[in-house]
């Protein structure tokens, strides 16, 4: 990659980008190309699509972080440099997860399983 | 015009693929991503070779499909290199839904078509249907007749897509234009690096804060007002062509027009047409002028914007017209181009006699008969009384 990538060029940005009252900006107002501030999907909650979800459990878990990489909506927890658990506000339940996990670390279960409750979630029918 | 002042031209035999090449040589893009597969040309494995050889500095990403060509051009040009791609037929078909994505991004990436047929049956000779599929897409489209003009458009491409920050797809006939070889004056290394100049990105992603790219605009108004501003600047598109296509022409001697006329000043019947054809159509028109008919031509180069003034004007006295379309629309009137004109004539208040043809499908050989054809076609509209579109639906040429 050569060196000249790397610099700052004129940004559409503007200073005092007010987000909040995006609703009223002109045509003209909006930066080219709909460029925004990095990060705030984590704001914004998809884990309403679920009909199944999966339950992480820690004691199988190898950290080997398949599940992490494969998630296509980054819903997998990490902390510092180990997986923490499932991101449900974020999840949606795709099941590949599960599949991927080599250790049976993940299960599928129906959304109304208490994922805290081990019982319930060993008892029920799951991938 | 210090830059006109020292640019020096040689003149080379070359194929129009041969000619992009070097364009793409003398520009040096950041990146070209391209699959190299079929339907790719010979214009990436030249590219290829260069790059192999240490030629040029360009980053070259060899994909697995066109869809992933454009994804990763997209991807190139978002952290901020002068992104390059080249495609044809199919290939710019599965590209379709990353056209919207380079183009509501306000990337300014160019891109080489080689245009061809689209499966099935299969077929790998030219035709615009490829481009076709692209026209909506808010891509600049430019449309080259000969190798001479496809490395000239390539050039062009280059400042248009960055004033506008739009992309733009500069298009060759595959075959005719792509794999003949034509004589042509390309200018020197310096003077086109001058010319496209130092690329200064904006909004990039590799300034080094993150940013997020074509964010959410689900509800409200807000995709509405993000589609105007494209619009805005794809209206601001043929004033841009033309500054720069003007400014290369000062360079070169080659006059830059978005609709390129010939001998429109008193002509009775007109052809429109775009591409490779409009040689043939101005051979046989020189023919008729030596016999006296007054007959003319209407090229167009500009497709998106399309240069609606520019046609009403070239087409504003003319008695009869007949506008060659190598797509079809399947609609019920016309070819793209001649729905294009049609409207153009509409906006213009010109009703003047007009006839639509598909020629050239699939490569079909386009012959000077064709031409002579049309134009007897043209002469029996103007001596009947009639107005506006002439049959409903558009006649076939070249098919017996
Ligand atoms: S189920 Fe799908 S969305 Fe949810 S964490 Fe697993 S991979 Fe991610
Ligand atoms: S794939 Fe399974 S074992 Fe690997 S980190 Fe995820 S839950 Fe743990």
């Amino acid at each position: 990659m050569s060196d000249k990538w790397i610099k700052a060029g004129p940004s559409s940005i503007p200073e005092n980008l007010d987000i909040d009252n995006f609703d009223n900006w002109a045509v003209e107002d909006f930066p080219i190309g709909m460029v925004g501030p990095a990060g705030n999907g984590a704001e914004y909650y998809t884990g309403g699509w679920r009909h199944e979800k999966p339950v992480w459990q820690k004691d199988l878990c190898k950290n080997c972080m398949l599940c992490w990489i494969n998630c296509a909506d980054t819903a997998v927890f990490m902390e510092n440099q180990t997986v923490s658990g499932i991101n449900y506000h974020h999840c949606k339940g795709c099941g590949v997860c599960p599949i991927e996990c080599r250790f049976g670390a993940l299960k599928m279960v129906p959304e109304h399983v208490d994922h805290l409750d081990p019982a319930a979630v060993a008892a029920a029918e799951g991938v | 015009m210090s830059l006109a002042a020292n640019a020096k031209q040689t003149a080379i035999a070359a194929t129009g693929n041969a000619f992009v090449t070097e364009a793409f040589r003398q520009i040096e893009p950041d990146a070209l991503c391209a699959y190299p597969i079929t339907p790719q040309t010979t214009i990436v494995e030249k590219f290829a070779q260069l790059v192999a050889d240490g030629e040029v500095a360009t980053e070259y990403v060899c994909t697995e499909s066109e869809h992933s060509a454009m994804t990763a051009t997209v991807g190139a040009a978002a952290a901020g290199a002068r992104a390059y791609t080249v495609t044809a037929a199919q290939g710019l078909a599965h590209m379709w839904e990353e056209l919207y994505i380079a183009s509501g991004l306000r990337l300014p990436i160019v891109m080489i078509n080689v245009n061809r047929a689209l499966s099935a049956p299969i077929n790998i000779h030219g035709d615009h249907s490829d481009i076709m599929g692209a026209r909506d897409t808010c891509w600049v489209i430019i449309i080259a007749e000969s190798p001479q003009e496809a490395y000239d458009n390539t050039i062009i491409a280059t400042p248009v897509a960055e004033d506008l920050l739009l992309p733009v797809m500069s298009s060759l006939d595959g075959f005719i234009t792509s794999h003949s070889i034509m004589r042509g004056d390309v200018v020197d290394d310096a003077t086109v690096k001058a010319f496209v100049g130092e690329y200064t990105p904006c909004d990039d992603l590799m300034i080094g804060s993150p940013r997020t790219l074509g964010a959410f605009a689900n509800l409200g108004p807000t995709y509405m007002k993000v589609k105007k501003a494209q619009r805005d600047a794809m209206d601001r598109g043929l004033a841009s062509i033309k500054r720069v296509g003007d400014e290369w022409a000062s360079i070169t001697g080659r006059s830059f027009d978005h609709v390129e006329t010939w001998g429109m000043e008193d002509a009775e019947r007109a052809i429109v047409v775009m591409g490779s054809a409009a040689g043939n159509a101005r051979a046989v028109a020189r023919r008729l002028r030596a016999e006296g008919e007054k007959v003319g031509v209407v090229k167009v180069r500009t497709y998106r914007p399309f240069p609606v003034a520019d046609i009403a004007a070239a087409l504003a006295n003319v008695d009869a017209i007949a506008v060659l379309d190598r797509a079809e629309t399947f609609s019920a009137q016309a070819g793209p181009l001649a729905l294009d004109v049609m409207s153009a004539l509409y906006d213009a208040g010109i009703n003047t006699p007009l006839r639509t043809y598909i020629y050239g499908l699939g490569g079909n050989d386009v012959k000077l008969e064709q031409m002579y054809q049309v134009f007897t076609d043209l002469k029996a509209v103007t001596t009947d009384d009639v107005s506006g579109v002439v049959n409903s639906t558009p006649r076939y040429l070249g098919i017996g």
